[in-house]
């Protein structure tokens, strides 16, 4: 019955995703599958809520989506509880989407925190960002997927084109944090550091790798500021907090691969994808080339619409 | 499955259309009813009038049957009536014949049938009973016989056979 009165009916999608200081936002309206129409704003937080507001007065049929960026979260090759249980990561704090036989899985605390915050503006559905690169993901084997944005990073390495062998998120720092924190790992860690043997070699590794890391942030920072010269006042802020991000995603993906080489496979990865939804300068893209070695294809998602098709996925499910 | 979470509840109907639905439902709702109560007499006035023509029917064959009773107790009446009036015309008769019998003839018997008349009796002669009986028995009576027996003290027995015929 609800099928039947729903081919009839129209339904309003929308997506958003927090953006440097505002939401965008896409509204779609579908019915029966077919677009109807669709449109991207750019709201501030109460120009956000009336908006939902108003489409929820305009059709009830109205369903808001958005992507969580916790960094508690990642991707095993499995569904099943022993596989996780394997991993060392405790089933009582996470909740686990099982996509065929891979899944995501993310914290609860997060979850529940991103929800209640999230209550303002209605969302019915909440978003895995790994989803973001699963929906694109090509056939290719030992490939290594990027998605970046604004707030957070995001590595998912492919070995057979299909289930995701390694994944990782780092949340870029913000700017009022003034200490330095740990990059964590947490989430997607699928091998986990096992014992203090292991941590005293990992760090004597990155010792190691301090010097080619330095040399390299230098060469960065150096080119962002001889870029920065040109840029106007007003966008400089904005231009540093892109370049110290590129900075620590440089440093996320050479540790994510040293730790997927280490831990996970032999096979050497082949493919380099990289994901973005905004922009991307070529030398980022230059100097994680040089990093992995690896040719990249960048790629501009356009994550509003990705949200809204999961969101007429799960509507249809 | 993609969303960590499900979708809240959707209504198909907003808040002002729910009360517009929730009013015509009930307008609806009552002239269902209405419409039921109207049909449900209706039935019960087509069970009446059934029984209605039922009783008619059953009225006009009782009425049938009255008006037979009515006629055959009219034909009673009538036949009542005739015989009343026979009997009275039998009665005047009968007086008027006693008044006709004179004082010297003493009457024994007398048999009245419908179209005849027999007396029996003694007169002392038969002079007395020709002149003084038998001419009113001839003006009334079309043929009147009539026989003596002679007794031992002289008078005589009579017996007197009167007949009226019907005029053709």
């Amino acid at each position: 019955m609800f099928r039947l009165i729903q081919h009839f009916i129209k339904e309003t999608l929308i997506s958003f995703y927090f953006e440097k200081d505002s939401y965008k936002v896409q509204k779609r309206v579908v019915k029966h599958g077919n677009i109807l129409s669709q449109e991207e704003f750019s709201f501030n937080e109460d120009e956000l809520k009336n908006f939902i507001n108003s489409c929820y007065i305009e059709n009830t049929q109205t369903y808001v989506s958005t992507i969580i960026d916790t960094f508690n979260q990642g991707c095993v090759d499995s569904c099943t509880h022993s596989k996780y249980k394997a991993l060392g990561i405790n089933l009582d704090n996470i909740k686990i989407l099982c996509l065929k036989d891979y899944s995501i899985f993310i914290g609860l605390y997060e979850l529940n925190n991103f929800q209640k915050e999230m209550k303002k503006f209605k969302v019915d559905y909440i978003f895995s960002p790994y989803l973001m690169i699963d929906m694109n993901k090509k056939q290719t084997p030992n490939s290594l997927y990027m998605f970046y944005s604004d707030s957070f990073m995001i590595i998912v390495i492919y070995e057979d084109g299909y289930k995701p062998k390694y994944s990782n998120i780092y949340q870029f720092k913000l700017e009022e944090e003034n200490e330095i924190e740990e990059e964590d790992s947490i989430d997607d860690e699928i091998g986990e550091i096992d014992d203090i043997d292991d941590l005293v070699e990992d760090i004597d590794e990155i010792e190691s790798l301090d010097d080619t890391l330095e040399d390299s942030l230098d060469d960065s920072i150096e080119e962002s500021l001889e870029d920065m010269d040109d840029l106007e006042s007003e966008n400089i802020q904005e231009d540093i907090t892109d370049v110290k991000n590129e900075i620590e995603s440089i440093e996320f993906i050479k540790n994510s691969i040293k730790d997927y080489y280490e831990n996970y496979s032999d096979n050497f990865l082949e493919n380099a994808y990289l994901f973005y939804h905004d922009k991307i300068s070529n030398k980022f893209v230059e100097s994680i080339e040089n990093e992995i070695i690896l040719d990249i294809t960048d790629e501009k998602l356009d994550i509003l619409s990705i949200i809204n098709d999961l969101a007429l996925k799960e509507i249809n499910v | 499955m993609y969303s960590f979470t499900r979708a809240n509840k959707k209504s198909f109907f907003a808040e002002d259309t729910k009360l517009w639905l929730i009013f015509i439902s009930a307008v609806s709702a009552l002239m269902i009813l209405f419409a039921s109560f109207l049909f449900i007499e209706a039935l019960f006035y087509k069970s009446d009038i059934k029984e209605l023509k039922t009783q008619i029917i059953d009225n006009n064959k009782k009425i049938e049957d009255f008006t037979k009773k009515i006629d055959f107790i009219k034909q009673e009446k009538q036949l009542y009536t005739k015989i009343s009036v026979n009997n009275e015309l039998l009665k005047d008769g009968v007086k008027n014949l006693l008044d006709l019998i004179p004082d010297p003839i003493t009457l024994t018997n007398i048999k009245i049938e419908k179209k005849s008349l027999y007396i029996y009796g003694v007169t002392p002669t038969k002079e007395v009973y020709n002149v003084l009986l038998l001419p009113p028995l001839k003006s009334i009576f079309t043929t009147t016989t009539t026989h003596f027996y002679q007794m031992e003290n002289g008078w005589y027995r009579f017996e007197s056979v009167n007949i009226l015929k019907e005029e053709q």
